[in-house]
């Protein structure tokens, strides 16, 4: 078929004719349902119309055969010798990247679900420092003395069970040598180890977020 | 697919081409390859018929793989990735159509050209490979004349007609690649496909 099969006769500015635009959509099948069905009525009834559709529907056709041209054989090789690929990721690594809050509703989401549970004991203490016979050095003193009956529990429960291997002797004159210590030092020791902890745990979140090589594909 | 896990090939062609980018920013070597599987033709072809040199096409079009792969980081998962890689193809062809003037190229091929040898390299032939030898030879007229009639277009019209009806991209998709108003695209489109219907009145095409 002819891209002008009427010769080269441009569509007429009579607005008997459709427009090129409203033909060009009518062949792509972009324009609306309502519009599409107006116009094939018409192109049904005009000659030039329906020769002019054809026209752009073959333009159209001749345009999507035209073949994608592949470059050399090397193209792949001589593109990855120029490209900078980070170290592959460790599994763990994008655990915990994925993990991590990127959006400020996903830190305030994180935070709400630390400060939470927190909450209600933070309350509970505050309560309890308001109480007139409590103060907080009772308290502190409360606290150690049930900390302490748990530990000896801890470590008899574990004594009867390592006896034989003779870990329960170490373990006994290790509790000995601790409680011979001043109250003062454990709790300045407990205090360092949970600053030490979470800080030891973001320097190594960050040590692994962190490629530790780039590999370089460039000769 | 979980980035930073082992993936076989079935895993990559069924990806999208975010998750690709995502495992590519990780190391993944293998989604580096699946990309440029994937847009090697699309590209080479677009920028070869912005430039009509195969030899200059080739190094445009690595450029424009060279770029996207090395800043991976700055792409923007709001917009799609074949917009991101076409329009750095495409800016990267019209900025050296531009600069070395080759807006309106030869019928037979680049106006750089000089030789015969220059001429022929530069010609775009187009064959369909299960043909017999007369429909080949018209297959390869009609091709070459089709090609021809897209050289002569501006580089904006070019690129436009090129990217709706050999890469089917949508109108909107197109103005985010040229970086230019939706109606603008719609004029080049109108006005690339005036042009060609005009230089292509002579053929008789089979549909």
């Amino acid at each position: 078929m002819n891209i002008y099969p009427n010769g080269r006769d441009h569509v007429s500015a009579s607005t008997a004719h459709l427009s090129a635009q409203v033909l060009e959509q009518l062949a792509e099948g972009s324009l609306p349902p309502a519009r599409a069905s107006d116009a094939a009525t018409h192109i049904q009834a005009c000659e030039r119309c329906f020769a002019e559709l054809e026209g752009y529907k073959t333009l159209f056709t001749m345009l999507e055969r035209l073949p994608r041209f592949a470059p050399s054989a090397a193209f792949s090789d001589a593109v990855m010798a120029r490209v900078q690929i980070a170290a592959q990721e460790s599994w763990l690594a994008a655990l915990i990247r994925r993990l991590m809050p990127t959006t400020r509703r996903g830190w305030a989401l994180i935070g709400f679900v630390i400060t939470a549970p927190a909450t209600p004991v933070l309350a509970l203490i505050a309560w309890l420092i308001t109480q007139p016979l409590l103060t907080p050095s009772t308290l502190w003193q409360f606290g150690m003395i049930r900390a302490q009956s748990a530990a000896q529990a801890a470590f008899a429960w574990a004594a009867e069970r390592t006896v034989g291997a003779g870990f329960g002797t170490w373990a006994e004159g290790s509790y000995s040598l601790l409680q011979s210590l001043p109250l003062g030092a454990v709790g300045a020791a407990v205090a360092l180890l949970a600053i030490a902890m979470p800080v030891s745990a973001w320097g190594l979140i960050h040590l692994m977020r962190t490629p530790a090589k780039s590999v370089n594909y460039a000769k | 697919m979980q980035p930073g896990s082992r993936l076989n090939a079935l895993d990559l062609i069924h990806s999208t081409d975010h998750e690709l980018v995502t495992f590519a920013r990780t190391g993944g070597e293998k989604a580096y390859r699946e990309l440029l599987d994937r847009y090697q033709r699309p590209v080479f072809s677009l920028v070869y018929r912005m430039v009509r040199d195969r030899e200059l096409a080739e190094d445009l079009a690595q450029e424009t793989f060279v770029k996207v792969f090395n800043h991976l980081e700055s792409y923007n998962p709001k917009y799609k990735f074949s917009s991101w890689i076409f329009k750095i193809a495409s800016n990267l062809a019209i900025d050296v159509l531009r600069k070395k003037s080759l807006e309106t190229v030869s019928l037979d091929g680049s106006r750089n050209a000089r030789t015969g040898e220059e001429i022929e390299s530069s010609r775009i032939s187009v064959a369909s490979e299960d043909a017999n030898p007369e429909e080949l030879l018209e297959a390869k007229q009609l091709g070459a004349e089709i090609e021809s009639a897209i050289g002569q277009l501006r580089a904006e019209y070019r690129t436009a007609i090129l990217l709706r009806h050999v890469e089917g991209r949508p109108y909107e998709e197109i103005a985010e690649i040229m970086e230019v108003p939706l109606g603008t695209v719609k004029t080049y489109i109108h006005r690339a496909r005036t042009e060609l219907r005009e230089t292509l009145s002579h053929l008789r095409v089979q549909t």
